[in-house]
């Protein structure tokens, strides 16, 4: 009876151990911010790469081009789909092309994350399974890295979703601010695609050193004396130092054996990052596999520790230095406007000050009558279109307004007069 | 109260069985199918990563293998033959060169697939020189060591590193 006791207490105690550790491998309690990053990639590679195929739409994908629908299906596995089975008239094809490519451009923005992320794989495997030809080893990464992502809860920060989240609290209170998000679930999602990242690894290495040419150390000299990557320049390097060849054939077998190995350990994670990052720029520098590459290295951001970011962020803040927008508290408009300005500033370098509530020391009132002032770290003070032009250049989430705001001569030129336009008429505008 | 716990817990065991599950699917997916042990699981698990794509075996670059070029021959009313590489028209950087590379290839092992296809489709093309006929053509190239190219020799242009086998011949449609 006693035995059985303790076999029982043995028991519990064990399936506790378990669950905690397996709780502590899967269900960490994480931000987004790994995952946005391989989002933004992933959603700008295939607005990138299917807006190429464009043009050649017709030709790839339906009856008139050189896979009709029945070879297709006679090639098919029989438990691939694709929507293009079923949409075969050719302004379905373009209606659908033209929503994959918004929902990429969606999807890479953050916009409606949650229910934009649906259309991307189902787009993508549409795409591959209505003409298998066309598929390469990178079209089964991005399926992968795809399908991860529609799980994940992304769109929660560096998203236009998380603007508009940001906007709204501001709208209440400018001085409010939005936690990052954090779940556990997020924590499954990025581990989950950490090892996908070191099983393709493993794999590719694996496969490799089965075949001589790689063993040898001749692949890297096989594969530039191949017609699709022949390279006089590359040639003639390696034909007269042949050994950089064979380093590199080496080089590729050890980063890719070592990696799904090394990356888990937090003293050899950011050299084996290092590595595969530089693994790939060589394929996109010197065999022109430039999504292949780009997609790759998006997959691998999702080791990026979150502390990183964190000090990246912290060292871009100190390095702009602090800003203060001394604004109108009284207008609706520049309360507004302030709220929309203050969301895409996720690190938070923007401090603003009511000069109503609160009179700046530095910018007198009857100047912040006629414009809004942003406060520099010297104690210079910049009004209306010049503030912005020198804050959007410096808060990484308004970067997007940089060619606005920097056009040579033309931004000055029509920006004074537009922002002096503006400012007079604010009180009449929409609060 | 208690419902919400078991919610939280239902959830959790969900969660955990999925994420076991897919591992498990992504380590599976490129061992070779004939792999007795593996064969069993793998039947299990097909229809789920075929459903997702991601049934991959991640073999880039293994082997390296031989080298093809694709090429075809228009033959004009007067009897000149044309050789065309249509991949060399393509930007190298495009993606649209990666697709080329693979659709140029698949006439060349179906011909029976594609060939009409690609028949019509490049007579069309160079409808400028009146083509009678066209011949699809896979063209093997040889072994070349660091040694042949200190000679100054080219793989891809020298014919004696070149081995062409024609794979179809078709007679173009005329107007």
């Amino acid at each position: 009876m006693l035995r059985l006791a303790a076999l029982a207490r043995f028991g519990r105690r064990s399936v506790a151990a378990f669950d905690r550790t397996w709780s502590r491998l899967w269900f960490q309690n994480a931000t987004t911010t790994p995952l946005e990053i391989t989002r933004i990639g992933i959603g700008g590679a295939l607005l990138v790469h299917y807006s190429f195929a464009t043009a050649y739409l017709f030709e790839f994908w339906s009856d008139a081009g050189f896979m009709p629908l029945s070879i297709a299906l006679r090639l098919k596995d029989a438990w691939a789909q694709s929507i293009f089975y079923y949409l075969t008239a050719p302004w379905q094809l373009v209606a659908f092309h033209v929503l994959f490519l918004l929902c990429c451009a969606a999807f890479m923005l953050g916009w409606r994350t949650s229910w934009v992320k649906w259309i991307l794989p189902i787009g993508k495997l549409s795409y591959d399974y209505r003409n298998p030809v066309l598929d390469y080893g990178v079209d089964m990464v991005v399926s992968s890295l795809l399908l991860i992502l529609c799980l994940a809860p992304v769109g929660r920060a560096i998203s236009l979703d998380r603007v508009r989240a940001v906007r709204a609290a501001k709208r209440v209170s400018l001085a409010a601010t939005l936690p990052p998000y954090r779940s556990p679930w997020a924590g499954a999602c990025i581990r989950l695609m950490q090892i996908q990242m070191a099983v393709i690894f493993f794999y590719t290495g694996v496969s490799k050193i089965k075949w001589e040419e790689w063993r040898n150390g001749d692949a890297i000299w096989m594969a530039f004396s191949t017609t699709d990557y022949y390279n006089n320049f590359y040639l003639y390097v390696l034909a007269h130092q042949y050994w950089i060849g064979v380093l590199a054939t080496y080089l590729t077998i050890f980063i890719e054996l070592a990696y799904p190995f090394l990356i888990w350990q937090r003293a050899t994670r950011p050299y084996m990052l290092a590595a595969a990052i530089y693994l790939h720029l060589q394929f996109a520098l010197f065999l022109a596999l430039i999504h292949f590459s780009f997609v790759m290295i998006m997959g691998h951001m999702s080791f990026l520790r979150p502390e990183w970011l964190h000090r990246l962020g912290a060292w871009w803040k100190r390095k702009m230095g602090g800003m203060e927008m001394v604004y109108d508290g009284n207008c609706g408009f520049c309360v507004r406007s302030m709220a929309w300005f203050l969301a895409f500033d996720g690190l938070g370098q923007i401090a603003i000050r009511d000069f109503r509530a609160d009179p700046s020391p530095v910018v007198d009132d009857a100047q912040v009558e006629k414009a809004l002032y942003t406060v520099l770290p010297d104690g210079r003070a910049l009004p209306g279109f010049e503030a912005y032009r020198y804050v959007v250049l410096r808060v990484p989430g308004l970067w997007w307004l940089v060619p606005l705001f920097y056009i040579p001569v033309v931004s000055r030129l029509l920006g004074h007069p537009i922002y002096n336009w503006v400012a007079a008429n604010r009180s009449r505008l929409p609060g | 109260m208690i419902w919400k716990a078991w919610r939280e817990r239902l959830i959790y065991l969900a969660a955990s069985l999925f994420l076991a599950w897919h591992t498990v699917a992504m380590m599976l997916a490129p061992v070779p199918a004939q792999n007795v042990i593996v064969q069993a699981f793998r039947t299990l698990f097909h229809p789920y990563v075929t459903l997702l794509g991601i049934d991959a075996n991640w073999n880039f670059f293994s082997p390296i293998g031989a080298s093809y070029q694709w090429r075809y021959v228009i033959e004009d009313a007067a009897g000149n033959k044309h050789t065309f590489k249509p991949i060399t028209e393509i930007n190298w950087l495009s993606p649209v060169h990666r697709w080329y590379e693979k659709i140029l290839q698949e006439p060349m092992i179906s011909p029976d697939l594609y060939g009409d296809y690609f028949v019509k489709f490049f007579c069309r093309k160079q409808a400028a020189l009146k083509p009678v006929a066209i011949t699809l053509v896979t063209v093997e190239e040889g072994e070349f060591r660091p040694q042949d190219y200190l000679l100054d020799k080219n793989r891809t242009t020298d014919a004696e590193y070149l081995t062409e086998t024609p794979v179809l011949r078709g007679l173009c449609p005329q107007p």
